[in-house]
């Protein structure tokens, strides 16, 4: 048995656990096993649809999709710290779902929309800038600098918006709700535009194997080699700002996760994306739904709601230093 | 006696703000020959190098590759007919030795790269003919720098392309390599195949290619046979050497 085919089924065993355990946490005690002898009441239908297995769900997909983006921008920055949080795409997406809920929207489709627009730009902005200025290879320190400063300017205009809207109540408190970070109260059309965004990213993700490989052995190399580097940068982008711009309007801002799972995949398996894309989405989707877990396990037990933002940033600053460091000492 | 026509340039000129690169550059390389771009530092030889693999777009003029147009040739086609070797490729890499040089066959592959038996006979060949055999599962980060840049050689000859295009492949390697990678080199052509290689040692150009291409400001100052007596009048002038450096030129003369 390869190591692929270990790590797959140790996947394969981990999502179905963890998606039990987390459909089997909550206020009210359902017996999972009687849902299989058809044995559930009404209510309990309702409550294990609706609640638990929606919330599952939107775990996985937006894990996946946040650690699929994470994957291709890594690739794309030719930099394995790269990630959505980092490079502007999750603060360009909040600033962007923020300006579409303060011009009146409530509608998730626009919203979604607006934080992919917002994200595509915020990216596209970082990667011009730290480009120009370092000669064609991502300089690490620009990349993260740059980073920065587009983020914090979304994050000041966001917070502009923001108090201009607390003016009227409700729609100042949708938005600081919404930039928490929360799992709960998920829609079911929610998860269908997730589900669909999430196949789309990760079929174009798999196709892009080829070229994210090819780009890796240096822009020459990749072009004399048949790939289209600009153009593939591009349409890459693109589509790692719709996975994170779409997971950060349904999910609000949860960091890192986009960071941690591919490279901890590159550690694994090393450099090759014919593994860093399909790991990186099932290690994605397992963290977010454990992270998710837990929150939902720490409020039943504690009583003290926790939001699944602050989880990961708890758990991806350290591993982010570390790596920061580690490359320093190389 | 004469072979086909690999590639040829008509008037290749290429400008970065308004700084001729290279200016009107006409040759025509024929199947089969080793051909070693000799010229100071800045005198184009990447930068040709590049244009010929369509890297890098000409300003003006035109190159040819086995009577195919540089400019009308997609890009898969033009990624199947020529290998490319940069002058400082990035071997900080964790891909396996095996895995770097199957991506060699991906010009010819489809979006989903799947090798079949005809690739792996071509990639195994490659390795062979490097010598790379006994490293294939090795990380190329973890390779010597001679071995790296022989895992570089077999990339390119995965491509399995008429014409190679080798960005100085040789200054990192040692006497003993050197040489081994002259040897393959040779074998190459016998094949068939046709090689530019830009090359810093002189002595090393003149001893193995069959002609030499030399670039002073981004011109063709000379383009011959490694014999001609002309060629030592026009490296001196191409490479400001003074008396002292002349006996070394000379010495190998």
């Amino acid at each position: 048995m390869t190591k692929t085919t270990i790590y797959y089924l140790l996947f394969l065993f981990l999502i179905p656990t963890l998606f039990y355990l987390h459909i089997n946490c909550g206020e009210f005690d359902i017996d999972i096993t009687k849902f299989f002898l058809g044995e559930l009441s009404e209510n309990e239908l309702v409550i294990l649809y609706d609640l638990r297995i929606t919330r599952a769900l939107k775990a996985i997909f937006i894990g996946g999709s946040l650690a699929i983006a994470g994957a291709l921008l890594q690739g794309v920055f030719k930099n394995p710290l790269a990630s959505p949080g980092i490079v502007g795409t999750s603060s360009g997406a909040m600033l962007g779902a923020i300006l579409i809920m303060f011009i009146g929207c409530t509608q998730t489709y626009f919203i979604s929309l607006g934080a992919f627009i917002g994200s595509a730009i915020a990216t596209l902005l970082v990667y011009a800038l730290s480009y120009s200025y370092s000669s064609r290879k991502s300089d690490l320190t620009t990349m993260i600098l740059i980073g920065v400063a587009i983020s914090a300017l979304c994050a000041s205009a966001s917070s502009l918006i923001l108090s201009f809207s607390l003016e009227d109540w409700e729609v100042g408190k949708r938005m600081v709700l919404w930039g928490f970070g929360d799992l709960g109260n998920t829609q079911d059309y929610e998860i269908y535009i997730l589900l669909r965004v999430f196949v789309i990213g990760l079929i174009f993700a798999i196709f892009q194997i080829k070229n994210l490989n090819l780009m890796s052995l240096g822009q020459d190399t990749a072009q004399s080699l048949g790939v289209s580097v600009e153009l593939s940068k591009f349409f890459i982008i693109i589509i790692s700002s719709m996975l994170a711009g779409t997971a950060v309007a349904f999910g609000g801002m949860i960091g890192f996760i986009g960071l941690i799972c591919p490279h901890m995949v590159r550690l694994l398996f090393g450099n090759n994306y014919k593994h860093i894309i399909p790991f990186s989405c099932l290690a994605g989707a397992t963290l977010l739904l454990l992270v998710d877990f837990l929150v939902k396990y720490i409020k039943l037990q504690q009583e003290y709601d926790l939001k699944i933002g602050i989880i990961t940033s708890f758990i991806g600053v350290p591993f982010f230093i570390t790596l920061i460091i580690k490359r320093k000492l190389k | 006696m004469i072979s086909d026509e690999t590639i040829k340039c008509q008037n290749l000129t290429y400008l970065i703000n308004k700084n001729k690169i290279l200016s009107n550059i006409n040759c025509s390389i024929n199947a089969g020959q080793i051909i070693a771009i000799l010229g100071p530092n800045g005198s184009g030889k990447t930068t040709f190098l590049k244009c010929c693999a369509g890297l890098i777009k000409p300003s003006s003029g035109n190159i040819s590759i086995q009577g195919e147009s540089l400019s009308t040739l997609g890009l898969k086609k033009r990624s199947q007919m020529t290998s490319y070797i940069e002058q400082h490729p990035d071997f900080e890499l964790s891909y396996s030795v095996k895995e770097y040089v199957s991506f060699g066959r991906y010009p010819h592959k489809g979006i989903i790269p799947l090798l079949n038996k005809n690739d792996l006979e071509i990639i195994n060949n490659a390795l062979e003919n490097t010598d790379l055999t006994s490293l294939v599962d090795r990380p190329i980060s973890q390779l010597s720098g001679g071995e790296q840049h022989r895992v570089a050689l077999a990339r390119a000859l995965a491509v399995n392309s008429n014409l190679m295009l080798l960005d100085e492949p040789l200054a990192a390697l040692d006497i003993q390599h050197t040489l081994n990678f002259i040897e393959i080199l040779k074998q190459l052509t016998q094949q068939g195949k046709t090689i530019l290689i830009s090359i810093h040692d002189i002595n090393l150009a003149l001893s193995f290619c069959d002609k030499i291409m030399l670039l002073n400001e981004g011109s063709i100052v000379f383009f011959d046979s490694p014999n001609q007596e002309s060629l030592y009048e026009k490296l001196k002038i191409a490479f400001k050497v003074n008396a002292k450096e002349e006996k070394q030129i000379t010495f190998f003369k």
